[in-house]
């Protein structure tokens, strides 16, 4: 029966091991909560969701995210519009269209577009695209929320990409076959039947793509403008919550009111996240389901 | 018919042109890098310190503290990861505790990096004393690919068939003896996979080490976990935006961008060459 | 000695046997077995005889399996799998609280529908079993894999390339590895899950001719859907359907003069 113990052992060892990750995530939660909340005691809630003005140095202090929240959202918006097409219409082409040689060479490809380091993407953006669209559109500035949105957007295509081809390459076979039979040719049974039963996955990626766009920081730092005014264009310099912290966590005093308020952000990014990340999963359990 | 026809033919055309229009991105991107790149990398790039207030010089402390920050991330991670994944693949049954793991580790997957930066200031940098080191942002980086280890730890272990745990077990070995000289060995280069794309994302961010770890320029080399460190994503992205000469500084981000992502990339590309291979190569 | 014994069980399951009682090696009492919900195995009860080779047909999805597999509890690494009933081992049961699995797995040997080497050599294939239990000793390690892969009949096709990778043998070499394997840790009883589904008739009449020459030292129990394979190999036979033991009896009892009109049906090739 030694033996016996030892193999339990060993077993609660691993168990203990794998709490980690929910250790580390409960982690965030309670650093975010101890941080941020105390915001509050010198701002209300009400102040800091509506308030129109975020001046976290001014004397008073102005400490209200709207302008951020809605920069974030701004430019997710903006990057789903033109990831969701191409992200989407690129899956349906690997997976039902591509030859299986053309179908090895993209889908590397595309995960090596996922790999590319965001602070590259910025420096890309800073250096071709914001020129290019300063020029195309004869704006002041290049430096704007469209050009944060075209880079969050094609950084936003790989994950948008390989879990709906995930989706749609899981289709069964036999409904294509039932559409076949019928007379349908290839591009009716990828529209009317593929891509709509595949539509659960889709929507998943979709979700996760646009928690990718909206957690993501050093792109929309260096490339967004950086202006934290409620945006009314796609053509004005904008400010996402996560190029607030990052912009500004250095320069705070730790314990000060203002880096409580950073904290606070975190913290309604990461209850933002989550929910995308809960979100999705429902649907894929949902999807998984109808499928069985 | 004819009709008909003609659909599919522009319907498959505008789906072919979605796909190349990203494959265009994707080259653009590393076009430009390693076009103008190319032309600032040479020996002394690489393997000196910068000079004359970041405006000359080389960028060997940013390559170094990269590499060190990612070294402490995986030798963090890596351990974590993989014992998480046998748990999981091996040990536990469906239930409810299993459910809760996986929920920790989807969500943690989801967690917006900056806000691992925060966790890293709070936790390493200030709660445990560590201040801003090697050893605070190699530890926030590995929190960051832990769920990347874990996933590919499981895949791998995935592949090896039952049929190898049963005829361990059934000559009588004990499930540890199974695993650890059965299932383990044959799972050894998935995981080895998994973690190099683990290495290849923590290389790459910046955002997480932005308060835990670097500093725009230090004199010296780092000495210890507890030094201070520059990084390569860190050094682009305050070459880019912190400098007082852009004429002279623009250049050297796009050497060091290049030399990021030729890491990153090469990394990843040698990750994903192995994986195929060993798809391919598979004999069970 | 020879005498009739009677199943204890009431109605429906009772078994007459001649069985030399002292001889019995493994009894199965009453032994019920569930996945999830649907119960795979129904109020079985048998026993089986030292030296002899036992055999368990029945059409597909009759439970055989895992019956078979209830006697070195492999069953108890498949999830939602429960077991009722006994199975005693030299008198002692094996799903007693306080019997250590991996010590039943040691006497009671397996091989199993396919082929499963580890991805190692042809040496460390046998010597896993050993070194796992420690054995002491390289030489006599060699020795033992020798004897072992001698027993198994392959011997002579391996001795020069111990070292090669056990996946370059051949389908039905590979079988006769995981027969030398299971030798090697010298269990009393070695199961046989179908061994020849995946071999040719020539790989096939190999392993028969070798379960044959195993009883001598082991007692056997084998599953096979091959009725001329039980015929041809087994001392007693065991008819199961739908989880239910219908006939055990000796082998050509069962072949020449059935009891029950299912099993002639069966045997004659009516159904399965």
């Amino acid at each position: 029966m030694k033996r016996a113990r030892k193999e339990n052992l060993i077993k609660r060892l691993f168990c203990l091991f794998s709490l980690f990750s929910i250790v580390f995530l409960l982690g965030i939660v309670i650093v975010l909560f101890k941080e941020g909340l105390p915001i509050f005691k010198v701002t209300s809630f009400g102040k800091f969701f509506f308030g129109k003005f975020w001046y976290p140095t001014y004397e008073p202090p102005d400490f209200g995210i709207l302008p951020l929240l809605l920069g974030s959202l701004w430019v997710t918006a903006g990057a789903l519009i033109i990831a969701v097409p191409l992200g989407v219409a690129s899956a349906v082409y690997i997976s039902e269209v591509a030859h299986p040689k053309i179908k090895g060479l993209i889908k590397p490809a595309i995960e090596l577009l996922a790999g590319v380091p965001s602070v590259v993407y910025g420096f890309f953006g800073m250096v071709v695209v914001a020129p290019l669209v300063q020029k195309f559109f004869g704006l002041p500035v290049g430096l704007n929320a469209l050009t944060a949105s075209i880079l969050l957007g094609v950084m936003a295509i790989p994950t948008i990409t390989s879990i709906s081809e995930d989706a749609i390459s899981s289709v069964p076979k036999s409904f294509k076959e039932a559409s076949y039979a019928l007379g349908a040719n290839r591009w009716e049974t990828t529209v009317k039947v593929t891509v709509p039963s595949a539509a659960g996955g889709i929507s998943t990626a979709i979700i996760l793509g646009m928690g990718r766009a909206i957690g993501e920081t050093m792109t929309v730092l260096m490339v967004a403008g950086g202006a934290a005014v409620i945006p009314r264009s796609f053509f004005q310099p904008v400010r996402t919550m996560t190029a607030t912290i990052a912009a500004e966590m250095g320069e705070t005093v730790v314990g000060s009111e203002h880096f409580h308020a950073l904290f606070a952000i975190a913290l309604v990014l990461f209850v933002l996240t989550l929910s995308l990340n809960i979100g999705a999963d429902v649907l894929t359990q949902k999807f998984r389901k109808r499928l069985r | 018919m004819d009709i008909r026809k003609t659909k599919e033919f522009i319907g498959f055309g505008v789906l072919k042109s979605a796909a190349v229009i990203v494959l265009l991105a994707l080259f653009a991107i590393l076009y430009f890098v390693a076009a103008r790149g190319i032309k600032v990398i040479n020996w002394e790039f690489l393997t000196q310190m910068p000079r004359s207030g970041m405006t000359a010089g080389g960028i060997l402390p940013a390559i170094l503290g990269t590499f060190y920050l990612t070294i402490c991330a995986i030798c963090f991670a890596l351990p974590l990861g993989v014992a998480a994944a046998i748990y999981l693949t091996e040990y536990a049954k469906q239930g409810r505790l299993v459910r809760i793991i996986r929920i920790g580790i989807n969500n943690l997957a989801g967690v917006p990096s900056v806000v691992f930066g925060l966790f890293g200031l709070a936790v390493f940098v200030k709660f445990c004393g560590f201040g801003i080191s090697i050893l605070s942002g190699g530890l926030t980086l590995g929190i960051l690919i832990l769920p990347t280890i874990i996933r590919a730890s499981e895949e791998a272990l995935m592949v090896v068939p039952r049929s190898f745990r049963e005829a361990s077990l059934a000559l009588g070995a004990t499930k540890w003896q199974t695993i650890s000289k059965v299932v383990l060995p044959n799972a050894v280069s998935g995981m080895l996979t998994g973690s190099i794309l683990g290495i290849g994302r923590a290389a790459g961010e910046t955002a997480p080490i932005l308060f835990t770890a670097v500093t725009f320029y230090s004199a010296r080399l780092p000495r210890s976990v507890f030094s201070e460190v520059q990084a390569l994503p860190y050094h682009i992205y305050a070459l880019m935006t912190e400098g007082t000469h852009p004429e002279a500084q623009i250049p050297i981000a796009y050497g060091a961008a290049l030399v990021l992502v030729s890491l990153v990339l090469g990394i990843d590309l040698i990750a994903i060459i192995i994986r195929n291979r060993f798809r391919r190569r598979k004999k069970w | 000695m020879v005498k009739l014994v009677h199943s204890p069980y009431p109605s429906g399951h009772r078994q007459s046997i001649v069985h030399n009682e002292t001889n019995i090696r493994i009894s199965i009492r009453d032994l019920n077995i569930w996945y999830a919900s649907a119960r795979a195995v129904k109020d079985v009860s048998l026993d089986i005889e030292k030296n002899k080779v036992t055999a368990i047909i029945g059409p597909s999805g009759c439970g055989k399996s895992t019956l078979i597999r209830a006697v070195n509890r492999m069953n108890d690494i498949i999830p939602g799998v429960k077991v009722k009933g006994e199975i005693l081992l030299d008198g002692k049961n094996i799903y007693d609280e306080d019997i250590d699995v991996v010590t039943i797995r040691k006497m009671v040997g397996m091989v199993f529908q396919r082929s499963n080497p580890f991805p190692k050599s042809i040496f460390e294939n046998v010597a896993y079993g050993l070194k796992i239990n420690g054995f002491p000793g390289k030489k006599k390690l060699a020795e033992r894999i020798e004897q072992s892969l001698k027993d198994a009949a392959l011997w002579d096709e391996v001795k020069d390339r111990l070292g090669d990778s056990a996946l370059d043998l051949s389908g039905g070499q590979q079988q006769r590895l995981c027969i030398a394997r299971a030798l090697a840790v010298e269990p009393e009883v070695v199961l046989f899950d179908e061994p020849c589904s995946a071999l040719d008739p020539v790989a096939t009449a190999r392993i028969e001719e070798l379960i044959q020459e195993l009883k001598e030292k082991y007692t056997i129990v084998i599953v096979t859907h091959n009725m001329q394979q039980a015929a041809r190999i087994s001392d007693f036979c065991t008819f199961l359907m739908l989880g239910e033991l219908i006939e055990f009896d000796k082998t050509d009892k069962i072949f020449t003069t059935p009891s029950k009109k299912v099993t002639e049906d069966y045997i004659t090739g009516r159904f399965g």
